[in-house]
């Protein structure tokens, strides 16, 4: 008898906190968007100065990552997962368990001479939910977690959620996706 | 009790031996070429109800590829 699986698409943005090589850094995460694939509605989690926002944030997205039965994201196996894990790990919270995932950058066919960033493949197969553009002095502001600049962050997360809703399933309906993988916290997965 | 078999008797369970092997293994390729054609088809479509928000039923995936009831 089969049973319905919660598939949870979200996305994270952050900002740099500390130089590790003189043109490298560690960041942080400033905000996390998170909605179920078979519903419209995205909640969103955001940094603000307050401490505490912090602690919310990653609690808020680990409800629903514990109870989805798989997560979907682009790039989310090389960068968001691994970002949220550290940011629970380091506010001394548990880390996330091992999750059935759809990431739709590592599990794309081999393509070349194509750019394969959420918002080159949103364009390439016409989804409609666009991108909100961030220049340079949007994500200057949006980092310095001002009222404006947290609302920037907020309307770039959840615009990144609702894309990648739609690109996912037309990436499915095109085949360009190979089958889900497990995401392994594990070092030696 | 176990006793020690005569030299036609080992040669007899030695044939018995062989023949069962000889079979087993014939029948053995032969399922591997088969499963070779079934079971990526059934990853995916196993894959594809995953991505639709489904966890599929084994027996569901089968009658989907063409056959009869599955017997286990």
């Amino acid at each position: 008898m089969s049973r319905s699986l919660r598939i949870l698409d979200f996305d994270t943005e952050s900002r740099p906190l500390n130089y590790v090589g003189p043109d490298f850094t560690y960041g942080e995460i400033t905000a996390i968007a998170a909605g179920w694939a078979d519903e419209e509605e995205v909640d969103v989690w955001l940094l603000t100065k307050d401490e505490r926002s912090r602690a919310r944030m990653f609690k808020g997205f680990k409800k629903l990552y514990d109870q989805a039965d798989m997560v979907t994201g682009h790039f989310i196996r090389s960068h968001d997962l691994r970002k949220v894990n550290g940011g629970l790990v380091e506010l001394g919270l548990p880390g996330l368990s091992p999750k059935l995932t759809c990431d739709t950058k590592n599990d794309l066919v081999k393509l070349g001479d194509v750019g394969k960033s959420q918002e080159d493949l949103s364009e390439m197969f016409g989804v409609e939910a666009p991108k909100v553009g961030m220049s340079k002095l949007k994500w200057r502001t949006a980092n310095r977690l001002t009222k404006a600049g947290i609302e920037l962050s907020r309307l770039r997360c959840v615009g990144d959620v609702i894309q990648h809703k739609g690109l996912r399933l037309a990436l499915l309906e095109r085949d360009l996706l190979s089958g889900p993988k497990t995401w392994h916290p594990e070092a030696d997965r | 009790m176990t006793y020690q078999k005569t030299e036609i008797e080992q040669a007899r369970a030695d044939m018995v031996k062989r023949f069962r092997n000889a079979i087993r293994f014939e029948h053995s390729i032969a399922a591997d070429h088969e499963l070779n054609g079934l079971l990526p088809e059934a990853e995916k479509l196993f894959n594809a109800a995953v991505q639709r928000g489904e966890l599929p039923d084994a027996g569901e995936i089968w009658t989907q590829l063409g056959r009869a009831a599955l017997h286990e």
